[in-house]
This record gives structure tokens, C-alpha cells and sequence, in this order.
């Protein structure tokens, strides 16, 4: 698939400020166009110092697929509405459930909403479960801690990676684990592929490995679902021997989540997302969504149809700015097609 | 004026209470629940939910196990309505349905009634041998497998108690024909409860429940070569045979020997039990995924679609479907599975084998003694 977001949606039409950067602007003159199967959204965020920069036209970016400058049409901060899919692990779930926190921080994350934003909830636990479908009002219905022993999250990823996303919407995926989780069928090389096929933008917030296993140990039934972490490759077993050795193991734990918030980490980035590291769990998970989604809102789409590159393969993209200064340019390395 | 803290004026007014009506709480408590032998009566009537929600309403499993062993003993020796072979009968599958019922509490509550098994066994055991003992074996098997209890199952010491049993012994030592518990013998070994969609690495499947690395690669093969040579005896049987393949096909995958995988998956898929097959297509689909046979691979998933509409086949669909540039179509197929209620997954209950098939046993055990 090229696209899982707005641009498989061929007749698709909406707003875009071609070379008007401000956003008021924009709305009273709106432009339309049609995007096509072959074309690609892309989102950039653009920094001076921790300032973002919000009032780049154009002209001002310089796009590259595969080392070949693209002419590009511009969405400006804040003009795209954002379907936000909040994927929970079960231990999570199993924690904020029986903390009865669950309910009051979802209730606050909805509130960080804007206008035409969506919320979607989905839950890594026996089932891959949709506990909240894509909606502008969500509204979470009942939980009790549920006695699961599976917790694939890379299942659920996968899941919302795939889904599509009507045009000039941005999909934003925010990931609640304390691992990679047991009992995933989709493994980590077809996530990773997945993620480079899809243009949703993952961002993971990884709890401390002891969270949610106090209340997860004292149920009767016992995992049985593999971890995704046996699949290292040879670099990978013996960084952890060296690390741990493979019979006396005193910190391997902290090994193994070392490496899975790598290589968890390393998915999100070739979204353009990355890691949110801001004391998770010690209190409140609202603030963290807040500055992902304000983030998401102050950056801008930029659309092309790919030209004089080859249709399949790994694109590899560079987003530059034309501007004077010193910009911090964040966007997704490539995609796959 | 100090206040009283919440709890002493609780404490006070419940000590007042059992003064006011001449008799401890405790005894009080004691008295409210229903005897074990009026349960059994009920039991053997055919009300059989109801009696054992009768019994395990609003209690703590672990006081009423030693009632029930005392009551139900006493029971088991009166004289009426049943012979004694009928009374064993309903004691011992009361016992186990107490057992199940515990599934859905702490694991403290599980421990507190898991030796009723063993009593249960012991008295079908003082007995010869009948179509309900073996149901009840089998029964049990598949129950203490669906909570992975392995030190009762084989004496592994996965508990503190250090107490050791060999209950699929017990079965399969009262009926030796019977093939379920051979496997049952074989799939107390850790290695051949785990699937996966990778290769997994020795020592993990060894050591799987801590989630650690512990036995060598070296020890851990040389383990597997033994398992995989005990499912080959069974891989003829008729009853078993095609879950052996399946196994040792899946322990070849997870070895890291997919090639050597795809003859047993193959056959497997001729089973005929839904389960099987199921997990049969999946794992060829997978096997082929990783030579590079994307398209292959979708024509499995599909065909285990078809079998059972579960999760892990859908995702492993989708996902290949997406990876093919075929996104529309994927996008479909998680967008219907995301609202539709979903059934049980074969691919999350394979590491807990004959728990599968626990209601099956359940319901032969109840028409045997009420039918």
C-alpha cells in the first residue's frame, strides 16, 4: 500500500496554504487539490531552539525522495485535524483499571482534544481489543482488570498502523507498555516494515518493567504467550551476555527492557516519532499526550507525488529549510513502498 | 475530644452484635453455608451450577477446602440414594469443578484447592479403573494445564512447597492405551508449549517463565532432540498423531529450522480438529513468510480464517496483505475484526494444550453422573 493515510483516497480534497503560512489566512482562502494513489503526506516538525516554528512557506522547504527534489504542496500547523490512537498494554490496563485512573485519564486526555480531533483506544491484551472506536466524543465504557496473560502490543500496533485515515487528518499513534509484550504473531521485522508502509506516527511512552506486575502475579493463570525478546540477533545475545552472562543472571531484566525500548524506539523513529521520556507513571499521562499532540499540531504536512524515483522499494527522504537560522527538522527518514 | 478511628467503632459494634445474639461471627458465618452434603445431593440431581455456585458464593476457597475433604468424606460413606461408585463419582468431579472454579480468582485461591485433585485421584484410585476415572484423568490434566501447573502435573518445582506429584502419571499409569496421556507426558516439557512467529532462542525456551536466559544453548538442543524423538512415537497414533506433528513442527520452527518444519505442518493441516488445522496454516504461513513466500503465506492465513476467524490469523492476513502493497484490503480486514467479537484464539491456548478441551470432559463427566 502507498499510503494508509489520506493520500489512497484519490479524490480526496482539502485544505492547504500553499504559500500562505498563517494559519487564519489559510481558512479564509482555502485551496483545494486532489491528491493521488501515488502521492505521499509527510510530517515535519521544524524547531528553533525548543521554539517550533510555525510560519515556514513552501518555498522554504526542500524535499528530497531518494535524492530527488520534489515539488511540494504545503499544509500549515494547525490546519490538520488528528486522529490520535492510544494503544494500552494489559498490565497497563490490569494497573489503571484496578488504580481506578484509567477511566479519569482517558477523561483528560479527550479534553486535550481540539475541535474535529479523534480518539481511539485499543488494548494489547488476549485479544486485541478496541475499547474505544475512532471518535470525536469517546467514551469509555466499563473495565474491570481482566485475567489476560497476553499482552502483544506490537499486534495492536500493527492493528492501527494499517487502518486508514480519510484525507487531511494526521494519524498520531501514542504507545502505553512496559515491554514489547507476549503472545505477538506479527514479529518485529514486519512491524518495522508495517511502520515504514504506513504514515501514521508512532510515539512510545515506556513504563518502569515493575508496573502493573503486582497485580498481573496475583491472578491464577500464568503466561504462556512468547516475548518477543528471544528474537536477537547474534549482536544482540551477546551484548546481553556480556551484560549478564547467560546463567548467573543478576540485572537481566533491565537488560531486556534496554533492549526492547531500542528496538521499540527504533520503530518510532522511522515513523518520525521517537521516545517520550518524562517520568511516566509517576503520576499523570495526560501531559506527556498533551505535548505529543501539540507537537503534532504545530507541524506541518508536506504532500508530493513522488517523481524520477523507482515505485518499489525503500525511499529514503531528507527535509530541509531554506530559511537563515538553525532549524531542527524532524521528519520520518523514508517510507516503504 | 479524640476521634475513634473507623475501625474500633466497626470492631466494637460487631463484637456488640455477636454478644447481643449469643454467638461468635465466626460460628455465625460457619452455619450460613450450605453443607457440603446437601451440595453433592444437588450435584448429583443434575443442578449442576447452581450447586457449585452455592458452595463458592461469596467465600474464600481456601477455608472451604477442608470442609469439603472432611463433609464430602463423610458423605462418600452413607448409605441411600447412590451406590458408593456414584457417590466417588460426583465427589471427585465436584472436587475438580471447585478447582475451576478458582481460574478466575487469585492464584492464592488456586493453591488453596489444587490438592483436592490429588485427594480425588486418590480415591478413584483405591477403586478399579472406569470410563469415569479416565475422563476425570483427563479432565484434570487439561485444567492443571490451563493454569500451567506443572509441579502437580510433573513434579516440576515451580512452587515453593516442594511437594511432589506426577498427576499425568497417575492417568497414564491406570490407562496405558489411552494416547492423551502420553502427550500430556510430553507437553509437561516447556519447550513444546511455546509458539511463535520467530525462532526462539534455546535457553528462553527453557527458562521461559521468568522471561530469562539461563540453560546453555548446548544443553538446552540436546533436551530438544529428545522431545522431538518422543513426539515422533507418537506421530502415528490416531488419536494424537496429528497434534504431535503439529508440535514437533512447531518446536522445529521456534528451533530456528523452518525448512524442516513445513513436512509436519503440512500434515497436521489434514486433522480435522479445528484447533489443529488452525494453528497448522498459520504456522505454514509463517514458515513461508520467512523463505520469502509472501503470497504463499496469505493463501495459509486465509485457509485458517476459514477454519477459526480469530486474531492471530487476521493480523498475520492483514499484516502480509499490507506488506504485499495490498493495504485496502488489509485495512478492510482489521477495520471488521476491530468490531466484531472474536473467538477464542487457537494460536494463545496452545501453551495451555487439553485446557481446550476441559468443558468437553466437564460435560462427559456430568451426563455420566446425571444423564
Amino acid at each position: 500500500m502507498r499510503s494508509a493515510l489520506a493520500l489512497s483516497l484519490s479524490c480526496a480534497a482539502f485544505l492547504v496554504a500553499s504559500d500562505v503560512p498563517d494559519r487564519a489566512a489559510t481558512l479564509q482562502r482555502p485551496t483545494q487539490f486532489r491528491t493521488s494513489v501515488t502521492g505521499r503526506g509527510i510530517p515535519v516538525l521544524v524547531r528553533e531552539g525548543q521554539r517550533p516554528v510555525t510560519d515556514l512557506r513552501s518555498s522554504e522547504f526542500v524535499l528530497s525522495d531518494s535524492g530527488v527534489e520534489q515539488e511540494i504542496r504545503l499544509v500549515a500547523p494547525g490546519s490538520v485535524s488528528l486522529d490520535v490512537s492510544l494503544v494500552v498494554q494489559q498490565t497497563l490496563r490490569v494497573w489503571f483499571t484496578a488504580t481506578d485512573s484509567f477511566r479519569s485519564e482517558v477523561t483528560e486526555i479527550a479534553r486535550v482534544l481540539k475541535k474535529g480531533d479523534r480518539l481511539r483506544i485499543v488494548s494489547a491484551g488476549d485479544q486485541v481489543e478496541e475499547l474505544i472506536p475512532l471518535s470525536e466524543r469517546p467514551e469509555l465504557p466499563d473495565l474491570q482488570p481482566k485475567n489476560d496473560t497476553c499482552t502483544p502490543l506490537y499486534d495492536a500496533l500493527a492493528s492501527v498502523f494499517m487502518r486508514p485515515v480519510e484525507s487531511g487528518r494526521q494519524h498520531v499513534v501514542i504507545s502505553l507498555s512496559r515491554d514489547e509484550g507476549w503472545g505477538n504473531i506479527v514479529n518485529a521485522d514486519a512491524l518495522t516494515q508495517i511502520a515504514q508502509r504506513s504514515d501514521a506516527v508512532l510515539h512510545v511512552l515506556l513504563a518502569e518493567r515493575d508496573h502493573g506486575r503486582t497485580i498481573w502475579r496475583t491472578w491464577t493463570r500464568w503466561p504462556v504467550c512468547a516475548p518477543m525478546f528471544a528474537d536477537w540477533d547474534t549482536a544482540r545475545r551477546d551484548r546481553l551476555r556480556t551484560i549478564s552472562g547467560m546463567r548467573e543472571v543478576t540485572d537481566q531484566d533491565r537488560a531486556i527492557f534496554d533492549l526492547q525500548r531500542e528496538r521499540l524506539v527504533g520503530i518510532a523513529k522511522a515513523t518520525g516519532g521517537g521516545e517520550i521520556r518524562s517520568g511516566l507513571f509517576t503520576g499523570s499521562i495526560k501531559d506527556p499526550v498533551q505535548r505529543v499532540l501539540e507537537e503534532a499540531r504545530a507541524g506541518y504536512l508536506l504532500y508530493y507525488e513522488p517523481k524520477g524515483v523507482p515505485e518499489r522499494g525503500w525511499h529514503p527522504i531528507e527535509v530541509k529549510v531554506t530559511r537563515p537560522g538553525r532549524f531542527e527538522v524532524r521528519a520520518r527518514p523514508g517510507y516503504l513502498n | 475530644m479524640a476521634r475513634r478511628p473507623l475501625w474500633s467503632a466497626l470492631f466494637g459494634a460487631a463484637a456488640i452484635s455477636g454478644l447481643l445474639l449469643g454467638q461468635p461471627l465466626a460460628a455465625r458465618s460457619a452455619q450460613e453455608q450450605p453443607p457440603v452434603a446437601d451440595v453433592l445431593e444437588r450435584y448429583g440431581h443434575g443442578q449442576f451450577d447452581a450447586a457449585i455456585a452455592d458452595l463458592t458464593r461469596d467465600r474464600k476457597l481456601g477455608e472451604l477446602e477442608p470442609r469439603f475433604r472432611r463433609e464430602a468424606g463423610r458423605w462418600l460413606t452413607e448409605s441411600g440414594e447412590w451406590t458408593r461408585g456414584k457417590r466417588l463419582a460426583i465427589v471427585s468431579a465436584l472436587a475438580l469443578e471447585l478447582v475451576a472454579s478458582s481460574f478466575d480468582r487469585d492464584r492464592g485461591e488456586y493453591n488453596a484447592v489444587r490438592p483436592l485433585i490429588e485427594w480425588a485421584c486418590g480415591l478413584l484410585r483405591q477403586v478399579p479403573p472406569s470410563e469415569f476415572e479416565r475422563l476425570f484423568h483427563l479432565a484434570s490434566i487439561g485444567l492443571l494445564q490451563g493454569v500451567r501447573d506443572e509441579e502437580m502435573l510433573a513434579g516440576a518445582r515451580v512452587y515453593s512447597d516442594q511437594s511432589r506429584h506426577e498427576h499425568v502419571l497417575h492417568g497414564g499409569g491406570r490407562f496405558p492405551q489411552e494416547s492423551r496421556f502420553k502427550l500430556a507426558w510430553v507437553t509437561t516439557r516447556l519447550e513444546t508449549q511455546f509458539i511463535a512467529s520467530w525462532p526462539l532462542s534455546p535457553g528462553h525456551l527453557l527458562q521461559a517463565d521468568s522471561g530469562r536466559v539461563r540453560a546453555e544453548p548446548a544443553e538446552a538442543r540436546t533436551q530438544f532432540q529428545e522431545t522431538l524423538a518422543t513426539l515422533g512415537r507418537l506421530v502415528g497414533d490416531p488419536r494424537v498423531g496429528y497434534e504431535a506433528r503439529l508440535r514437533r513442527g512447531v518446536l522445529r520452527f521456534v528451533m530456528g529450522a523452518p525448512a524442516d518444519a513445513l513436512p509436519d505442518l503440512r500434515d497436521a493441516a489434514g486433522s480435522g480438529d479445528p484447533f489443529i488445522e488452525y494453528l497448522s496454516h498459520v504456522m505454514q504461513g509463517l514458515v513461508l513468510e520467512r523463505t520469502g513466500r509472501l503470497a504463499d503465506a496469505i493463501e495459509h492465513y486465509q485457509s485458517a480464517m476459514r477454519v477459526v476467524p480469530a486474531t492471530a490469523a487476521s493480523l498475520a492476513l492483514a499484516s502480509a496483505l499490507f506488506r504485499e502493497g495490498r493495504g485496502s484490503e488489509a485495512a478492510q480486514l482489521v477495520s471488521t475484526w476491530a468490531s466484531t467479537p472474536r473467538p477464542e484464539d487457537p494460536w494463545r491456548l496452545y501453551g495451555l494444550r487439553d485446557y481446550r478441551l476441559f468443558p468437553g470432559f466437564r460435560a462427559d463427566m456430568r451426563r455420566m453422573i446425571h444423564p
